[in-house]
């Protein structure tokens, strides 16, 4: 676990207080983020994302022909898993990432599929019988705080890097349905992406809370709310977390406000980096070299 | 400083010697006599979500049992023989003892076995009650038992709340079409399992050599041994366990198995009182 | 070989899904206003065993809990005690059969111990740990909040010091009207399922998740409500443990 010292954490809270963190940043300053597309071959979509050449997370997306949930058989399903890797943070180190594991997918799943921003149906192949799966798998390389926005703007970005063949469904002589998927690589779908949301995580250090922790604020804050914001600028899921502090419902009005206002502007900067990735000659990609 | 110490503190720090000042006299420390178990409560269907369910409470250790039906395929060896799968889970917050899901693993595993052993090799239930169609499709039963409080003989509790479960199921009217595919018939009747017979059980403990009935969690772990005795309601024995301890003499052994006999016609109008309290 | 083709009778029960959320009249499917919570049945003392317990039923959602300690940890040395829970789902507790493990358990068990452990005054077991267990043994919807607030009570049965007791409450939309304390009928077909935990004489929020695109006024309206509705389940809780206490 890393740790810091009493004074240390005085003085991150000091600083915040006058509205000065320890890297210049104001309360609700967010971190420059780079995201780059299609690094991993072996899958249908990925995207790499690091927050201030820091904090670093890899999401692969793959596409499965498989049976669909029984509770909504005319629907695609969605399988998160978030693994945090030891090397990210010795906080990781054995049974330690466990609890992070579990609390970053489920946001992702309240994000993708229970808030149904994607359309789910349009992933059913047969009602009942067949479905496409799509497993988002994340990685987690290396932590300097907020893992959580960085990985819902990598799931964000490999779902738009996304290619679902094309499949023909058939029906045999004897009544069976028979499944033909285009052997044509260049023969695909995209998913829409444009209502998935991203997050913004408010952090609430003292009496104040900031946008966007590093790891050492993540460390003196009190409670966290992560706050996922679409395009429409609706709200898609919150998630509270930490326990040493509740908020009150009026200041929580307020912090859903902020977190409306930065989300907006983050998503109109992600989708212009996806627009310019996708149109990229990907023979110019630098990938892990960057 | 004063050195009196109350009774409970004695029953903490000197259990046995606590208990040695009441058996003796006859009686144990909740005021049963040596002979008497505890009061059973059954109660039969209240879940709604299971086809069948129950929950038996002997003194305050409980155990709730659903049973939840689907449709499978049978086994190729058994294509009228529907299926039972059985499992008994003692949650962490059943006991002071367990404080993770996993400490139980061994007590439930020995705890399914014997009562999957009767059930099944007692002939409790005919499986081939539960063919929907001769080798394309049958019931599986899922039977799942958990122990909501253990204070002393969850077999007891446990076998006793999978037995009232089982003549709880309901199951709904099937039928097959031409393409294999099991549907429920709306507004069908719903059918109930017939049981052949009921197997019946009260477990024993010797404790400073003189025998319990139904032990309480705290006598469990002071005894020198504990069996478990089951008959049926026609009378004949269904099962005896004894896991190892120190031995008994068969005088005991008659002296239990009579006690055991004379129980059964309670609990059957217990269970089928249950039962008829939620039609 | 020819392979027969069985298919569950479970996808059948789709049809479950009624054409109306909310009748002309203003009602719900089970004949509730849109602000009422079901009959809530309260009870602590359960389990003899465990140090304190409860049980909850909001009419079919029934979730028993029971809380042992403070005992000892194995963990580093810590001088503020620590709460751990552990939310599980029984397998015969909704239509459909459940799996032995799940995620959601571990993310709800989670969920459960954030809303708890600001309520617990954990500076009074140092290197010592609270273990708070909740089983729900039928799933009509809102079985988090009711966990919650069962752990709760546990946790007061249990006479662990605490600064207030937390209410939790859920709600979601249908038919683009927000409904408090929804069934599962309503939670598997409504938008926004959020789950709001919050003590009330403290005025904070200890615990929120929400999960659905909703627009931002209508999620300042969701956790009005739910504030609300917390409140009127913690003066529930409040009566109970008086009574159960006083008896």
């Amino acid at each position: 676990m890393i740790k810091i010292s009493p004074s240390e954490k005085q003085f991150l809270i000091d600083g915040i207080k006058q509205n000065m963190r320890t890297d210049g940043r104001s309360r609700l300053d967010y971190r420059a983020f780079t995201v780059e597309t299609g690094l991993v071959a072996q899958t249908n979509g990925s995207a790499r994302v690091k927050l201030a050449n820091n904090t670093d997370v890899l999401v692969g997306v793959k596409v499965e022909i498989g049976d669909p949930d029984p509770d909504f058989p005319d629907q695609g399903r969605l399988e998160v898993r978030v693994e945090c890797s030891p090397s990210a943070s010795p906080e990781f180190e054995g049974r330690g990432a466990e609890e992070m594991n579990a609390i970053l997918s489920a946001m992702l799943r309240n994000m993708l599929q229970n808030a149904r921003t994607v359309d789910w149906a349009s992933l059913c192949i047969s009602p009942g019988k067949q479905c496409w799966i799509v497993y988002v798998d994340c990685l987690v390389l290396d932590s300097a705080g907020n893992l959580f926005d960085a990985l819902s703007i990598a799931t964000k970005s490999a779902l738009f890097n996304t290619k679902v063949p094309k499949i023909e469904v058939m029906e045999t002589s004897s009544g069976q349905t028979e499944i033909e998927v285009s052997d044509d690589p260049s023969d695909f779908t995209r998913l829409s992406t444009a209502s998935i949301p991203i997050s913004v995580t408010l952090a609430k250090v003292g009496s104040r809370y900031i946008v966007d922790p590093t790891i050492e604020e993540e460390l003196c804050m009190e409670s966290r709310v992560t706050i996922a914001i679409n395009s429409k600028g609706n709200i898609c899921s919150i998630q509270k977390g930490g326990v040493s502090s509740g908020i009150n419902p009026s200041e929580f009005n307020k912090m859903l406000q902020h977190a409306r206002k930065i989300g907006l502007v983050l998503l109109k900067e992600l989708d212009a980096l996806l627009d310019k990735e996708e149109n990229n000659d990907t023979s110019t990609k630098i990938g892990f070299a960057r | 400083m004063k050195l009196e110490a109350s009774a409970d503190v004695i029953r903490k720090l000197h259990p046995l010697e606590f208990y040695k000042r009441f058996l003796p006299e006859g009686i144990r420390p909740d005021g049963r006599n040596l002979n008497k178990p505890r009061v059973t409560v059954i109660s039969a269907g209240s879940l709604t979500t299971a086809e069948g369910s129950a929950l038996v409470k002997l003194g305050s250790t409980s155990a709730i049992c659903g049973i939840k039906a689907e449709v499978t395929i049978p086994a190729d060896t058994e294509p009228q023989c529907g299926k039972l799968v059985l499992s008994v889970e003692l949650p962490p917050l059943c006991s002071p003892n367990i404080q993770r899901w996993t400490d139980s693993v061994e007590q439930n595993s020995s705890l399914e076995v014997q009562i999957e052993d009767i059930l099944l090799k007692t002939n409790v239930l005919n499986l081939e009650a539960l063919c929907i169609k001769d080798s394309s499709a049958v019931w599986v039963l899922y039977v799942d038992v958990y122990i909501l409080e253990h204070d002393g003989n969850c077999f007891d509790a446990a076998l006793l709340s999978v037995l009232t479960a089982l003549t709880n199921v309901k199951l709904p009217e099937v039928e097959v079409n031409e393409e294999q595919i099991v549907s429920i018939v709306e507004g069908g009747s719903t059918q109930s399992l017939e049981l052949n017979h009921y197997p019946i059980p009260l477990s024993f403990c010797i404790l400073d050599d003189k025998l319990l009935v139904d032990p309480t969690s705290e006598e469990e772990e002071l005894s020198s041994t504990c069996f478990t005795i089951v008959y049926n309601n026609r009378g004949e024995l269904c099962s005896l366990y004894k896991p190892g301890g120190k031995h008994i003499n068969d005088d005991i052994l008659e002296e239990c198995k009579q006690t055991t006999l004379n129980r059964t016609e309670h609990i059957v109008k217990l269970m089928k009182q249950a039962n008829e309290a939620k039609k | 070989m020819y392979a027969p083709q069985i298919k569950s009778v479970r996808p059948l029960q789709q049809s479950d899904k009624p054409s109306k959320f909310i009748g002309d009249d203003g009602k719900r499917i089970d004949g509730r206003s849109l602000d009422e919570f079901r009959s809530v049945f309260m009870r602590t003392g359960m389990v003899k065993q465990a140090k304190g317990s409860a049980y909850i039923e909001l009419n079919n959602t029934k979730v028993i809990c029971s809380a042992y300690g403070p005992r000892q940890t194995n963990n580093e040395f810590s001088d503020k005690g620590m709460l751990n829970c552990d939310f599980k789902i029984a397998s015969f507790a909704s239509k459909q059969r459940r799996k032995k493990t799940r995620d959601e358990d571990k993310e709800f068990s989670i969920y459960m111990r954030d809303a708890l452990e600001i309520s617990v005054n954990l500076d009074k077991f140092p290197k010592s740990v609270v273990d708070v267990y909740a089983l729900v043994l039928e799933d009509d919807g809102s079985a988090l909040a009711a966990a919650i607030m069962c752990g709760s009570l546990a946790l007061a049965d249990a006479g662990i010091e605490l600064y207030d007791l937390v209410g939790a409450c859920s709600a979601i939309k249908v038919d683009s009207h927000i409904v408090i304390d929804p069934s599962s009928t309503e939670q598997k077909y409504g938008v926004g399922a959020i789950t709001c935990a919050h003590m009330s004489n403290l005025n904070e929020i200890t615990q929120l998740t929400e999960a659905g695109d909703v627009e931002y006024s209508t999620m300042v309206e969701f956790v009005n409500m739910c504030v609300d509705g917390c409140r009127k389940m913690s003066d529930k809780m409040r009566q109970t443990l008086a009574t159960e206490h006083l008896k």
